[in-house]
Parts: structure tokens; sequence; C-alpha cells
């Protein structure tokens, strides 16, 4: 029973408010970028309606060829170690009685902290003098391994990608976490009873299980890396040229910086639809290894 | 919860088996968490350093104390104006989403069960990356005139919040908030509004407070649209002028560890608090049932 049918005025009035808001500042927007996207703007004089130019020169672009190749690779390295180290670490935290809320807070902890705040620790971790990093390569006696990391164009790739990669494993240890402790006690119990040792039990009874999960914890990833702004930018600048540059501060760089206001709304444009067609396509993925 | 490894046949061989597996478990489990704990531990103490003590000795203490390094952070990023610019951002934030999406998942959940196209309509907000209505909204903002606003900036924050604080809230509400205590203060005389107030929002508590926490960190760490927004030095964020900060004084190691320090405490400080609802607004969407 519905006690609420007679207040007819009860949509505007309730959820008014947050429809306008969305409705123009999300839905609307997109839209208004698609339009952008076909127009050459600098944001000051008049717009001029060209078609998919932008697109053209985009995909004619040689920066852009670097930018797309450094986000698909980003974003594989991203599935592989995050997806892994968020399995391996639930797992053994999960089996893990004495010290499993300890485990848990600091393994979340970066998660929590500002991309920005990770960002500058991590441009101090590899300044090329006074840097944790090349400082514990000398301490192990690697001194020749260390490298001028954000400025040196065959490494500074690999510099910006590895905070952006270790702050967000926690998210995925958390969340597979929570997933294992939903597995019904008596499943495992049995399998335990018959003899399964513990990677038995994880391969084949656990991961099956939290396909829901993983592909949930993908999606997040793809999103993640199609949007990725703060660790790039505030690092490098996705410098040098374009060398450690995403999608996501190729967009922005263009945009304020080259005053491109259509040329950047196509990056946003190819954005939103990546994160569209991936997420789909690992969708049906998974779909086909969940029986 | 159980600990699985007791269903396990401990005879013999096995209870030295499983005693080094054990070993084997906490000393990765310890050296994954010193990698997200130590690095903060050497940035607070090379907030009490200077460069050449940071390059002398990269590992050691504090020999002599810099005192310097915090006075000269809070000057440089005017810590007084910026931290309650961050504080009043997200406060103001957490208020008017809680509001907002409490009452559009109250109508959502209770008034419009039939209907579902609305809740779908607003969680594709959550799948939406913000580069694709980045340069709309700050053409918007630059038509009204709130580029360099805190009014401009809290609306942007507000928008692009309210996904996440209704689907979270329609699900609390769906479980947590049964129909029959409505029904009972419908019959007691309450409109929708005084079911709502006296009645939805104190029952979903604990859903309310894992929104706000969730998006109060979030508005805490933002950065792009601050970076966007906000050229006026004293109407910056902690996190903004924090980066900016690093503009003028990049070389100086033990200031900018200084400056880290202080925009990352507030958020520890709230983890350790909210712990449990900064882990339920993660896993929340995930777990089914």
């Amino acid at each position: 029973m519905n006690v609420f049918r007679k207040y007819k005025w009860g949509g505007v009035v309730f959820a008014g408010p947050a429809f306008l808001l969305y409705t123009y500042f999300i839905i609307i927007s997109i839209g208004r970028s698609f339009y952008y996207s076909l127009n050459y703007w600098d944001a000051i004089s008049p717009m001029r309606f060209k078609g998919l130019a932008n697109y053209q020169a985009l995909f004619s672009d040689p920066d852009f060829a670097i930018v797309m190749s450094n986000t698909f690779v980003g974003l594989v390295s991203a599935l592989i170690i995050q997806v892994g180290m968020g399995l391996l670490l639930a797992y053994l935290i999960y089996r893990t009685v004495f010290g499993m809320r300890f485990y848990r807070a600091l393994v979340y902890l970066p998660v929590v902290l500002a991309p920005a705040a990770i960002s500058m620790m991590f441009t101090l971790f590899f300044n090329s003098d006074v840097g944790l990093f090349n400082s514990l390569l000398r301490a192990a006696g690697l001194g020749s391994l260390a490298r001028n990391w954000l400025s040196d164009k065959n490494v500074v790739f690999y510099a910006v990608l590895t905070p952006m990669i270790y702050q967000f494993i926690g998210s995925y240890v958390i969340l597979i976490l929570a997933g294992m402790q939903s597995i019904p006690e008596e499943i495992l119990e049995s399998a335990y009873i018959d003899g399964a040792g513990a990677f038995r039990v994880f391969r084949s009874i656990v991961v099956p299980m939290l396909w829901d999960i993983i592909l949930m914890c993908i999606i997040m990833i793809t999103t993640g890396s199609f949007k990725a702004f703060e660790h790039s930018y505030i690092m490098t600048w996705g410098g040098p040229g374009v060398r450690s540059a995403f999608m996501g501060v190729f967009m922005y760089n263009t945009t304020f910086l080259e005053a491109d206001f259509g040329g950047g709304s196509a990056i946003a444009m190819l954005i939103l639809v990546s994160i569209l067609l991936f997420t789909t396509l690992f969708r049906r993925i998974v779909a086909r290894f969940d029986y | 919860m159980k600990n699985p490894a007791m269903y396990s046949r401990e005879t013999g061989n096995s209870i030295l088996k499983s005693r080094a597996a054990s070993v084997l478990k906490h000393a990765f489990l310890l050296l994954w968490c010193s990698t997200t704990f130590y690095p903060i531990i050497w940035v607070l103490l090379n907030a009490f350093r200077d460069n050449t003590q940071i390059y002398g000795k990269p590992f050691a203490l504090p020999n002599p104390l810099i005192s310097g390094n915090y006075p000269k952070a809070f000057k440089g990023i005017h810590l007084e104006i910026t931290l309650a610019n961050s504080l009043l951002y997200a406060a103001l934030t957490v208020v008017l989403v809680i509001i907002l999406s409490a009452m559009s998942a109250f109508y959502i959940t209770k008034m419009a069960k039939k209907n579902t196209w609305l809740y779908s309509y607003f969680i594709i907000g959550i799948m939406i990356p913000v580069q694709a209505i980045l340069i709309p909204i700050f053409i918007t903002m630059r038509q009204f005139s709130l580029i360099n606003t805190r009014t401009g900036l809290i609306i942007i924050y507000v928008a692009t919040s309210l996904s996440f604080g209704i689907f979270i809230l329609c699900g609390f509400m769906r479980k947590g908030l049964p129909d029959e205590i409505l029904e009972a203060a419908v019959i007691d005389g309450c409109g929708p509004i005084d079911t709502f107030f006296r009645v939805a929002m104190p029952i979903s508590q604990t859903g309310i407070v894992t929104v706000a926490t969730f998006i109060f960190l979030g508005i805490w760490n933002e950065f792009l649209f601050a970076l966007l927004m906000l050229a006026n030095p004293l109407l910056r964020t902690l996190n903004l002028s924090v980066y900016m900060l690093r503009g003028q004084y990049s070389s100086d190691q033990g200031l900018m560890s200084a400056g880290i320090t202080i925009l990352i405490a507030p958020a520890i400080l709230i983890y350790i608090l909210f712990q449990e609802q900064v882990v339920k607004g993660l896993t929340a969407g995930a777990i089914k049932g």
C-alpha cells in the first residue's frame, strides 16, 4: 500500500530540485560537450561549425596516438596489478583472524588521501637528487639504475603510472574482501572438510563466486583510467611533450592551455565513449565466465 | 567471522606447513602495509629536516630538528583561510547533498515505487567521467560570473555528488526504512514532509553518515574543479594551495613535506574516526543482500 499516492505534488517538491540540478549540470552538459566538439571554438570568438573536423584532427595527431597508447597501457597494467593484488591481499586478509582489522585499515589508507597529496609525495620520492627511490637504489648498490625519473622520457610514464596504480589498490582489496566475507561459510567449510587446500579453495570456489565484484572492480578501473587526471598533471603536466599524459590530462591541456575548446570537447566525448564501450565489452567477457 | 584455517586437518607435517604459510602470509601483509604507511612517516620526518639532511642521510631521523618548515608552510598556503575554505566547501556540499538526495531517495523508494526510470536516470551520473561535463560547466559558470566564487564551486560540487548520494540512500531506504513505520506516521496525521523530516531522516541516520563521510572526503580531496574555478588565493582550497606552494618552493623538500602533511592530516583523522562509514560507502553498492 502506498500511503503517499494522493500527494501529486510529491515528485516536484521532493525530487524536483535534485532533478533540475542534475539534469542541467550533468545530462545537458554531455549534450553540450558533443555540440562543442563539432565546432572550432576558443571560447572567446564565435563558434564555427566544422562537423567532425576536430575528431579527424585528433586521429591524425601523433601526440594523440601517444596519449591513447599511454592510456591503454595504463589501463591494462592497472587491470592486471589492481585486480591481481586486490585478490591476493584480500584473500590473505580474509584468512587472517589476528590483525585482520589492522591490515584492512592500513591497506586502504592511501585511498583516503588526496590524489594531489600522493602525487606530490611521489614527486619527492622520484626526485633525482634527494628522492626516496634513488636513495633506495644507491643503498642497495644499484646506483647505476638511478634516474631522473620525472624528466627522462624513457621512464617518466612508469614513474607517473606507479602512484596511479598504487594509490587505489586498497579500494579493490576492500571490495573483494567484502565479497569474500559474504560467501556462505558452509560452502567453504565443506570444501575444507573435503580436504581442499587454501589455493584450491581460492581458485575453485572464491574466485568463481566473486565474478560480480570483479566485474565491478574492472568497471571502476576502466572508468578511472580514462578520466585519470591529478597524478599526471601534478607530477609532470603530462610531459615531457605528452610522454606521461593520459586522455584526461590531454583533454585539460588541449582545452585550457591551448584554448581549443572544440578539440577538448572531442577528447571528452572519446573518453565518454571509450568508457561505455569498454565497460560493455568487459561485461560481455565476464558474463561468459560466469556460469 | 571464523577462521577458515581451523577447518583444515592439522596433523604432523601439515601443522608445520600451515605455520610456515601463516608466517609467510603475515610477512607479506606487513611488507605491503609498510609501503602504505612508511611513505607517510618519511614525509612527516622530512617536514622536520632540511635538504642537506634529507640528501645526506635519506632514512635518518631529524638531527638537528628543523622547526622552521611548518611556520613557513602555514604562511605560504595561508593556512587559516584555505583551511576554513576547504571546511566550508566540504561542509556545505555535504549538507546540501544530504538534503537533496535524501528527499529524492524518499520520493523514489517510498512515494513513486512504480516508476523506476527516475532511479536509473540519476544513477547514470556515477558512470559519467568528469571530462564529459567539464567544459559546459566552465562555460555556464563564466556566463553567470560564478568563476572565482564560493557559490559557483559549491553548486558544481553538489551537482556532481547527487548521483552517489541518491544511489546510497535509495539502497538504504529500501532496506532500512520499513513501510509500516511510514504508514503509522501517516495514520497519526503526518503529511509527506513531516514524515520525511521526523521519521525517515532520523531512521536513515546510518546511511546519511555514510554518504556524508564519503562526500566530505571526496570534496576535501577534490582538485580539478578547484583548479579550474579558483584563481583568487583567498578562495582556494587547502588542496590547491599546497599544490600552488610547489610552484614557488619545488626544491625545498622539507617545506613541501610540511605542506603535504598539513593536507593529509585531516583526511587521516576522518578515516580513523569514521573508518566503518568510509568502507561502507565503498562497498554499499557492490555487495548484494
